[in-house]
């Protein structure tokens, strides 16, 4: 370590309070001169290091989700950045329309229920970047099966294609990546679904590879679609 | 090594990963990095800038620092990750803090780094450093200890760390060189 000399220890002694911000530019001045900067510089982290347990032992505190979603934002690929469908008008759209949906499904809830054969609903996702991805489902009792075919997909390279079930008063739910050469199968059950086949619509968007980061979407949409029953 | 290094050191091991997999700007890396550090970084920005909406505006710059400088970390040098990824957050919310430029050593430039000894950090978990920290502090003379915990923390000078003990300005200055090499003393043995 450091001489104990008296002038290693004076020249140390400043570098700690460099390092607690207590010296004014003179002082910095004075005990710089003759002296090589970065060894005052190297100095001075030595004492952050050796005071760096002060912050560390701080107990931790939740910082809301908002600093999360801007760093999210800011940390986007800039190819993806501009979709046709800018992602956060797109949700704020669903958001207005999902009282009128609510509404819907609770009429739905409130009416008499029989015990129910399959019931078949198809919906397709044009895609704004080409082709589209045909989703079929089945619900049968509190079972919903659905197989998302993709028909002339391209999704761009580095990027994932993930679907989004959006239900009337229910954030946005991640389904899993979608393939763009081959089928993929979702089982989930009517409650998660959060509604009849009717309440219910699909979306795609582009992710980084493996999906959102946040359980959200964090991408462009480039496709959305709702069921039709037959 | 009993089992609260060996739980330190696997910890600090898949932060040293998790750093290396953000430098390749792998963003869930970095989602899995903010949800094990945020809470902590967070606390000390709160603490320095006492104001929960600049400390919001810090933490997120932090993070956008730590995306474009993860390459910068180097576990070879013995600094532990949380001990970088602290010190760049303690820089950044001390520059919000005085809103003016000052040179303050920061870990972040890396390439300033001069080969030195090894790094007492490297070779301990954060829990016993705490410890050791606070057992030293606590065995210098009261009033240097609480002007070093509070200067530590920003937005003092010797004047108003005299002030708060009452202290003649020189005597508080001889006190905080005293103390703080007494303070170096204890940690190395």
């Amino acid at each position: 370590m450091s001489g104990t000399g008296e002038s290693e220890d004076d020249f140390d002694a400043l570098a700690g309070a460099a390092a607690l911000g207590l010296l004014d530019e003179a002082e910095r001045a004075a005990a710089l001169a003759g002296r090589d900067a970065r060894q005052f510089d190297a100095a001075m982290q030595d004492w952050e290091l050796r005071l760096m347990p002060l912050a560390t032992a701080l107990p931790p505190v939740a910082p809301p989700e908002t600093v999360w979603l801007a760093i999210a934002a800011a940390t986007r690929p800039a190819t993806v950045r501009r979709g046709l469908w800018d992602s956060l008008n797109f949700w704020r759209f669903f958001g207005l329309g999902a009282g009128a949906l609510a509404a819907a499904a609770l009429l739905v809830a409130l009416l008499p229920r029989h015990p129910a054969p399959a019931t078949n609903a198809v919906a397709t996702l044009a895609l704004q970047t080409g082709g589209d991805f045909i989703a079929t489902a089945q619900q049968t009792g509190a079972a919903m099966r659905m197989v998302i075919t993709p028909a002339d997909v391209t999704v761009p390279s580095k990027k994932s294609a993930e679907l989004w079930l959006l239900a009337p008063n229910h954030a946005p739910r991640a389904l899993g990546l979608l393939a763009s050469n081959t089928p993929v199968v979702m089982n989930i059950t009517a409650e998660e679904a959060g509604g009849p086949f009717s309440a219910i619509t699909l979306a795609v968007s582009l992710e980084p590879p493996g999906g959102s980061p946040t359980g959200l979407p964090t991408g462009p949409v480039i496709g959305s679609g709702k069921f039709s029953t037959f | 090594m009993d089992s609260a290094q060996s739980n330190a050191n696997i910890a600090r091991a898949e932060l040293v990963a998790v750093l290396q997999r953000v430098s390749l700007q792998d963003r869930p890396a970095l989602s899995t990095l903010y949800k094990l550090t945020s809470g902590k970084l967070f606390a000390l920005c709160i603490r320095i800038l006492n104001d929960r909406s600049e400390a919001e505006d810090v933490l997120q710059e932090v993070y956008l620092t730590v995306w474009h400088k993860a390459a910068q970390f180097d576990a070879a040098r013995g600094v532990s990750p949380v001990t970088w990824l602290t010190a760049i957050a303690r820089n950044r919310a001390l520059d919000r803090l005085r809103n003016r430029r000052r040179s303050f050593a920061v870990l972040d430039e890396a390439a300033d780094v001069p080969d030195g000894a090894p790094l007492a950090d490297a070779a301990i978990g954060a829990a016993e450093a705490e410890g050791r920290l606070a057992a030293c502090l606590n065995g210098l003379d009261a009033r240097a200890a609480t002007a070093i915990r509070a200067a530590f923390f920003g937005g003092q000078t010797y004047e108003s760390l005299a002030k708060a003990v009452e202290m003649p300005l020189g005597s508080m200055k001889s006190l905080i060189r005293r103390s703080l090499l007494r303070l170096r003393a204890c940690l190395e043995l």
